[in-house]
């Protein structure tokens, strides 16, 4: 309790300039709210009873694209809601609107000139690797399609 | 509890200069805390070696008298997706469980330079992809505000950089960084009730930052005051020539006015309506509105306005993070640097494999769904609908800061930051990823779409005991009259982000 008390004492201190005012009374308002009480809602369409149909075909080419598997009930399941909520924008109108692919877009980046300015760190880079051969990465035998 | 943790960084280097207090001792003590507190689960990894050795130096610059800046000798602690060199930087996933990087973002480099003390490496979920730093190889990170730390009734501390939240929470170092997305560092700043900054997209360097979505990416800032929060943006502010997408301007070292010179009479401030959503709750909602009343009362104009898109925002969000994931992902194969499968058949089936054990469940439905909108067919449809829907997005900041009528126009947007106070983990965990992160994220990510700067600032406790806080939004590059709003409001509300009852429980 002591220790309590003193942490108290700092706190006074550290604020001394800056004598503790009165509690704010937060149901107490000056002014007519501009803060809307209500939600104010936004309707979008309900896409969740849209039926989603991916093909085999389509499966097997995301899973070579992404070389990750889909290969359980819940992650096409998790997938199929991903896209329905993607369709949620489908129906704003968008005509003449260009897309915005950076909010840099009017601004003139910098780019540096093609030569090096940095080197001599084969050891630092390729120590991240877990198999390398003298200076050169190692990977089993390509051009062989990924087992589906 | 360590009676300098009350202290602002410019009363900490005060204390250093009249020889008061040591950066060694600070140091010491700070990673004594570190230990003490691991419950909270906010390191991933402490650095003690090097931590001893800034500390040193910088003591060894304070006895010269030659102090290098106004953060020599100060903790910080970096998110474990910046690049620390010879340091562990995991994204706290399996994929980068030993990834040692061979250099420093320049975050990393600048504090450094600086003279900083850098403590460790914070928790965060997976590769940034979440809103609770509930998905960690590592773990949970708890919120220090909790009832209780122990049993099933612990609070998340928000994402996804809650470790840095949590650290800078808990008094285990004065800074913090993380990185926003879509809110990583104002979500976590809200619940455990610290101040949250999301620079302009462009102001601070993301070389070296481990990216998610890079048109949106930026590093963020925790505190726990807003002129400490300053003070850490000025120094890694600022062109980078090793990130061509910072802003070539040169940066002005912001210098806010004192509380008492503050003149809030010529400052608009707009209130977007469309921020009142479904679930947001009472108390915010009573913090929102009181806090509006105190900046019209101080003089300040105060008016609603509307950003008419903000409802679509969260989806156009997440379809852009999804592709960019899908991209940015690529990265990982096994074969330069990370997790690195036994499947040695083909290179293909070891690309697919050291993915597989790499990522998780989280990580890998990002890539297909993103690469299921990037189809093809599909491109036009979802990306390209969702950068014109983005466009619609920004032009609403742009009509409320600047190009509207001028006497529509304002300066700042006051808005909640997260609809409610931290939630229980027990609660929290029983949504799925997506649904954590469409309800979190809902007041913040716009800024993101945009490349706004906004800040979280803690504003009173919630009759549970936990942060509520609120956000700023301002036009991009006017983090000056941000932060001098939001350093006001600090005055005003004075909320203690060391208050919390877990630490009276430690000081008993």
């Amino acid at each position: 309790m002591l220790r309590l008390l003193s942490k108290r004492f700092y706190c006074k201190i550290a604020t001394k300039s800056n004598e503790k005012a009165t509690k704010l009374d937060f149901k107490q308002l000056t002014h007519p709210t501009k803060v809307p009480q209500t939600p104010v809602d936004a309707e979008f369409p309900d896409t969740s009873a849209s039926e989603i149909q991916i093909d085999t075909k389509t499966i097997q080419l995301l899973e070579r694209l992404s070389l990750v598997d889909l290969d359980s009930e819940r992650a096409l399941a998790t997938l199929k809601s991903s896209i329905q909520f993607a369709d949620k924008i489908a129906h704003i109108n968008t005509d003449h609107v260009r897309p915005l692919y950076t909010v840099l877009e009017h601004q003139q980046l910098q780019l540096r000139n093609d030569q090096v300015t940095e080197g001599d760190c084969r050891a630092e880079v390729l120590r991240n690797a877990k198999v390398t051969d003298e200076d050169y990465y190692v990977s089993p035998p390509g051009n062989i399609p990924l087992e589906q | 509890m360590r009676r300098h943790l009350q202290w602002s960084i410019k009363q900490l280097i005060a204390s250093y200069s009249d020889g008061q207090l040591s950066p060694r001792r600070v140091t010491e003590e700070a990673l004594q805390d570190a230990l003490r507190w691991k419950t909270l689960n906010a390191f991933v990894r402490l650095t003690p070696e090097q931590a001893a050795q800034q500390a040193q130096d910088s003591e060894e610059r304070y006895k010269l008298r030659q102090p290098i800046s106004d953060l020599d000798g100060v903790t910080i602690a970096i998110k474990d997706n910046f690049c620390t060199k010879d340091v562990h930087t995991t994204c706290a996933s399996r994929m980068l469980q030993d990834f040692v990087p061979p250099y420093d973002a320049t975050v990393c480099s600048r504090l450094k330079q600086a003279g900083a003390v850098i403590l460790g490496k914070t928790n965060m979920d997976q590769f940034a992809m979440g809103a609770g730093t509930v998905d960690s190889l590592y773990g949970p990170t708890k919120n220090i505000w909790s009832e209780d730390l122990d049993k099933d009734h612990w609070r998340i501390a928000g994402g996804s950089s809650g470790g840095s939240a949590s650290a800078v929470a808990a008094g285990l170092c004065y800074a913090a960084i993380g990185s926003d997305t879509g809110g990583s560092t104002r979500n976590p700043a809200s619940y455990c009730g610290v101040v949250g900054l999301k620079p302009t997209y462009g102001l601070v360097s993301r070389h070296g930052l481990i990216p998610l979505v890079n048109s949106m990416d930026v590093p963020g800032i925790f505190a726990r005051s807003v002129s400490d929060c300053v003070a850490i943006l000025n120094t890694v502010a600022g062109p980078d020539k090793l990130d061509s997408t910072t802003i070539r301007k040169p940066f002005t070292r912001l210098n806010l006015p004192e509380v008492g010179q503050i003149d809030l009479s010529t400052v608009r401030i707009g209130i977007p309506k469309e921020y009142h959503c479904h679930g947001l709750s009472a108390e915010v909602l009573e913090t929102w509105s009181k806090v509006a009343d105190l900046l019209e009362c101080s003089g300040a104009s105060v008016r609603q306005v509307s950003l008419p898109n903000t409802a679509a925002s969260i989806f156009v969000y997440t379809i852009l993070n999804q592709c960019e994931v899908a991209s940015n992902m690529a990265r990982y194969d096994g074969i330069e640097y990370g997790h690195r499968a036994a499947d040695e058949r083909s290179t293909e089936q070891l690309y697919a494999l050291s993915r597989a054990e790499g990522f998780n469940e989280v990580v890998k439905t990002r890539i297909l769904t993103g690469n299921f909108l990037l189809l093809k067919k599909n491109y036009d449809h979802y990306f390209e609908k969702a950068l014109r829907v983005r466009r619609l997005i920004a032009e609403d900041f742009a009509k409320v800061f600047d190009s509207s009528a001028k006497e529509e126009r304002v300066d700042i947007l006051l808005t909640p930051t997260t609809l409610t106070e931290a939630p229980l983990y027990k609660d929290f965990a029983s949504l799925t990823n997506r649904d954590q992160c469409a309800v979190q994220d809902f007041c913040t990510q716009p800024a993101n779409m945009a490349g706004n700067p906004a800040v979280s600032i803690p504003i009173r406790l919630s009759r549970a005991g936990l942060p509520l806080s609120l956000q700023l939004m301002s036009n991009s590059l006017n983090e000056q009259l941000l932060l001098t709003v939001a350093r006001w409001i600090e005055a005003q509300v004075e909320f203690d982000s060391l208050e919390h009852t877990q630490q009276y429980k430690a000081s008993l």
